[in-house]
């Protein structure tokens, strides 16, 4: 039973992020087409000299002919993989592995979600109903229950821990009032966070994540090539 | 048979303690005179569910005159199936030992037309596969008539009716109506399962009349003027009634309780005068507290009579629809060791209100907007299949090697990982604790908001699950929870059909009267 990992034998050598948000007058591909093309400006290479890729994309794509059909990609292997929010580091792994094993010299993992175009309030994956008996709770209702056990757990007060909550909220708020490509920028207090309408069990508006539309891109070799 | 009875009065009159005693010996000796074993019921239940809405409610919200009492409301995840399963389940508890051979289910409402409805049933009760389920469909009348065929069949039968009641808003049917399920369990004597009630005699009028009647879709009945019906049934409740008296040899002064019932109330008000005269009321129709559950309601009624009833009590049910039916059951010695787990009475007094408003959307005669979330996707038939001990009986596993109990059932273990050592553990009846829950405001539900806990069941098994009869506000870590089988959603015209925990409730201290 063993698990070694990779580390320092794999470089990320460019990387392209397109804006995250409410991107009305882009469809995946374009956020595809967009973060790819920065990506391949930012490692200096062409697609041409690309030899694998790896899409990741929960609910925007399937197969990899969801990036092999924007990017016109002919005669190299194109996978699509999934894992819930995890799935964009699915993709780089999967590169990584890649040039890492030898089998690659250079290989491109590409993230894309266009989650806005579905009009649902917060992310709708719509599965097969199987027998019936699968919850079907938000993700925010499932990662609430944690609230009470947590306080419970640890012997903390429910109140100090959503306190807790609103700093970590108001902090990432602040980091993205510093970055062009977040979604939201502006600071928020930690008094606004509290009073915001509760969205599941004691999760409030802003303890949530937003859903937005983005793509990343990151092309890998080995690290003695980079 | 008739120099029986006349001893037996006499020297019930003079001693009342002896009651008990002649109960226990006439059993004994009409045994013995009786060429075929004695049958009639074994065990009943009613299921009362936990809303009410206030008539006064109704009255105050339309300006028009505010009725009095309260009528009982099936929560928005419960049907005349769902309904039926608890009553069937309640009726069963009392005898672990009998083993029904059909279900018959009877309900003018049914959940399915052209599917069986019965079958639903037989697998939320986990029934072998060579008994059989049957629906009895869509008239008032089919339930008493579906208990009188049982009482006159063979073999043990599970008799469940149910029924919820609509009209338009500011109606009669409306208020007076209510939602309620029973279940008998018919058969023959045996030491496992005594009769507790022994069919007496049963007697039939049947005539053609339309006084009450509904278009199939329809959610509201209509009625012609309430004089033509009464007199209708009047004479057709007499002649049943002597007919019935007659062949048993019994009079009136013989039976001890008396219950009238029918969707006719003034009809069930001028019978129980007719035939019971001056000096005599029927029972508690249950119409101030429950209202009257269509088709279910002489189930309901006679479980309620047995339930209060003494060894050797004469009980008479006479139902109006379409005709008059009218059964005499006796009770046996046996009733005394018969204990119902939750007493009609019992589940009229544990209650709490729902809104009116909320009641209209949950009968959609509104249409409240609901939750910008996708609508859900039809059940699929292979994988409800596939997982009905699960789906329908909430069965779980337990791993043999290590103990640890699935929720849902698992073929490798999560403790050691075992594979295929699991057995199958019936959970439908075990209670839990909560050990964390949550309010999803977002999620679609056909009554947002959907409250949900994590439950530790007593002995084992943890489960994630929706939580339904409870108000948001009131969840707690640490309650108590049991099982209680529901319907989720719907979609394609699928019934998604599932089970959802409900707080344990200690009934309220009986009024003292």
């Amino acid at each position: 039973m063993s698990s070694h990992g990779i580390r320092d034998r794999v470089a990320i050598v460019g990387m392209g992020c397109t804006p995250f948000g409410e991107r009305w007058d882009k469809d995946v591909d374009d956020l595809i087409i967009e973060a790819s093309m920065d990506t391949f400006e930012s490692a200096g290479v062409t697609k041409d000299e690309i030899d694998a890729y790896w899409l990741g994309t929960a609910t925007s794509g399937s197969s990899g002919m969801a990036l092999a059909r924007p990017l016109q990609i002919q005669g190299k292997p194109v996978s699509r993989v999934e894992n819930f929010c995890a799935t964009g580091s699915e993709a780089l792994r999967a590169a990584s592995y890649a040039v890492a094993s030898g089998a690659y010299d250079i290989a491109m993992a590409v993230g894309a979600e266009k989650i806005k175009d579905g009009g649902y309030q917060g992310i709708a994956v719509s599965n097969p109903a199987g027998d019936g008996t699968a919850r079907t709770l938000t993700a925010a209702a499932m990662y609430s229950m944690i609230v009470p056990a947590y306080s419970k757990k640890y012997g903390i007060d429910e109140d100090e821990l959503m306190d807790v909550l609103a700093i970590i909220a108001a902090k990432n708020h602040a980091n993205g009032a510093k970055n062009p490509r977040a979604q939201f920028r502006k600071e928020v207090s930690k008094e606004t966070i509290l009073g915001s309408p509760r969205v599941a069990g004691r999760l409030g508006v802003f303890d949530c994540a937003g859903v937005a539309d983005g793509a990343a891109a990151a092309i890998v070799v080995r690290a003695e090539d980079a | 048979m008739p120099p029986f009875l006349t001893v037996r009065q006499i020297v019930s009159s003079i001693l009342p303690g002896a009651r008990r005693c002649w109960s226990s010996a006439y059993d004994w000796l009409a045994g013995r005179v009786r060429s075929v074993a004695m049958r009639g019921v074994l065990s009943a239940a009613g299921y009362v569910p936990y809303r009410r809405l206030q008539r006064s409610a109704i009255g105050s919200f339309l300006g028009s005159v505010a009725g009095k009492g309260t009528r009982s409301v099936a929560s928005h995840d419960e049907d005349t199936t769902t309904m039926g399963v608890e009553a069937a389940r309640l009726a069963l508890g009392p005898v672990p030992a009998s083993a029904p051979d059909a279900v018959w289910f009877s309900t003018t409402s049914p959940a399915y037309l052209d599917k069986t409805n019965a079958t639903t049933i037989h697998a939320a009760l986990r029934l072998p596969q060579e008994v059989s389920a049957l629906d009895f469909g869509g008239a008032l009348r089919s339930g008493v008539g579906s208990l009188q065929a049982a009482l006159a069949g063979a073999g043990t039968i599970l008799v469940v009716t149910s029924d919820q009641r609509d009209g338009l808003p500011g109606g009669a049917d409306e208020s007076a109506g209510g939602d309620a399920a029973a279940a008998l369990l018919v058969g023959e004597d045996t030491p496992g399962s005594p009769v507790i009630a022994e069919l007496v005699g049963t007697a039939s009028a049947t005539d053609e009349f339309t006084d009450r009647w509904r278009a199939p879709g329809e959610k509201r009945s209509k009625v012609w003027e309430e004089r033509f019906g009464e007199t209708r049934y009047v004479p057709l409740a007499q002649d049943a009634w002597s007919r019935a008296l007659k062949s048993t040899g019994l009079d009136l002064e013989h039976v001890n309780h008396v219950a009238v019932t029918g969707m006719h109330a003034r009809a069930a008000r001028a019978v129980a005068a007719r035939l019971l005269g001056r000096d005599r009321q029927a029972v508690d129709d249950l119409a101030v507290s429950v209202g009257n559950a269509g088709s279910a309601h002489p189930g309901l009624l006679l479980a309620s009579m047995l339930e209060q009833s003494q060894p050797a009590d004469v009980i008479a049910l006479v139902n109006l629809a379409d005709g008059a039916d009218v059964l005499l059951l006796r009770t046996t010695s046996a009733i005394a060791g018969w204990s119902p787990k939750r007493p009609v009475a019992e589940q009229i007094r544990t209650t709490a209100d729902v809104s009116y408003g909320k009641f209209l959307a949950w009968r959609g005669m509104l249409t409240p907007e609901p939750p910008r979330r996708p609508e859900p996707l039809r059940v699929q038939s292979p994988p409800a299949w596939r997982s009905k001990g699960w789906k329908f009986g909430f069965v779980g596993s337990r791993d043999r090697s290590s103990g640890a109990l699935h929720l849902p059932p698992a073929r490798v273990s999560m403790v050691g990982g075992a594979v295929d050592e699991m057995e199958p553990v019936v959970m439908a009846d075990t209670q839990g604790t909560i050990v964390t829950f949550t309010v999803d405001r977002i999620a679609y539900s056909p009554s947002p908001p959907i409250t949900f806990a994590v439950v530790d069941f007593d002995g084992g098994g943890r489960f994630p699950v929706e939580l339904t009869d409870v108000d948001a506000d009131s969840v707690v870590a640490g309650g108590r929870v049991e099982m209680t089988f529901r319907r989720l959603y719907s979609a394609d015209g699928i019934h998604d059909y599932f089970w959802k925990a409900r707080p344990v409730r200690v009934a309220a201290e009986a009024p003292t009267s």
